[in-house]
């Protein structure tokens, strides 16, 4: 008998996830082996939330990943168009096929990943170096404003303070 | 004469995931999970599958004849009765002994060329 799990709610988000992950795989692997791997996804990840640190999380999370890729590379997709609103073979004839929306759902979540990372590697650059230039920007920013408000006339003398008078004798 | 190629010449050599597989169920029945730890455990954590790796292996040694699926589970009242298990064929079984036959051959090699210890402990 398993122990249950010490962290239930990550471990069905992982679960959710990998659901996702396993309807990617080509359809006879997820027809013959679509629980089984579940299953075993579940067991494994169950043994994983036991130690305790990030550590062997994010071993785990890159393993998972890496396993997909190279499922999708060496498993055989089949060619046959499938529709995602399950019409027949010969309905969804000319819409995308799986192997397509494989590849465009991997390279969506790559996108994701990395637009996540970006974000996160730019909150913590600017969190780490509250830079002269930033406190310089804002400051040089406010001043302007300021100017504006007090003296309109002399804020952007480029910039015409009424209408021009075209054609009025 | 030449001989007649069998079964056995179009697998072989075969993958190490799949020679792993075939040595860990060749002491017995096992699922899917078991698998896993059993190879993970005989290669010294070197060989971790993945489950899709796992189950793409599967569905290829099961259409090669190298495994069958187990009418009757181990211990129903121990575990998820959702579970498959397999276990190795006739096929199989020798097609592990020929590799490891090879594989054999292959370390005596190295021995012989100073590659590897002479010792089967190492060091």
């Amino acid at each position: 008998m398993r122990e249950p799990c010490r962290r239930p709610k990550l471990l069905n988000l992982a679960c959710w996830l990998y659901g996702a992950v396993v309807w990617t795989y080509p359809s006879e692997l997820q027809h013959d082996f679509g629980r089984e791997l579940r299953i075993t996804f579940r067991n494994r990840a169950e043994d994983v939330l036991r130690h305790p640190g990030l550590a062997p999380l994010l071993a785990f999370a890159f393993h998972i990943a890496s396993d997909w890729i190279r499922t999708l590379a060496i498993e055989p997709g089949e060619a046959v168009p499938v529709s995602v609103r399950g019409l027949g073979r010969t309905d969804a004839c000319g819409s995308l096929d799986r192997s397509t929306m494989s590849v465009g759902l991997l390279l969506a979540t790559l996108g994701v990943c990395l637009m996540v990372s970006g974000w996160y590697g730019w909150l913590h650059y600017e969190a780490s170096f509250p830079s002269r230039y930033s406190y310089s920007t804002i400051a040089i920013g406010r001043h302007q404003r300021l100017i504006r408000v007090l003296r309109p006339h002399e804020t952007s003398p480029s910039l015409p303070t009424d209408r021009p008078r075209l054609n009025r004798r | 004469m030449p001989r007649k190629p069998d079964a056995l010449d179009y697998l072989l050599p075969l993958t190490p995931a799949v020679f792993h597989l075939l040595v860990a169920l060749s002491d017995g029945e096992r699922h899917g999970y078991g698998l896993m730890r059993q190879v993970s455990a005989d290669t010294d954590g070197e060989l971790v599958l993945g489950t899709g790796t796992l189950y793409g292996c599967l569905k290829r040694m099961l259409a090669a004849g190298l495994i069958e699926e187990a009418d009757e589970r181990p211990d129903p009242d121990l575990d998820d009765e959702r579970r498959r298990y397999y276990r190795i064929t006739d096929l199989g079984a020798r097609a592990v002994r020929a590799d490891a036959r090879r594989l054999s051959v292959a370390v005596a090699a190295a021995r012989t060329r100073r590659l590897l210890p002479r010792s089967a402990g190492g060091a």
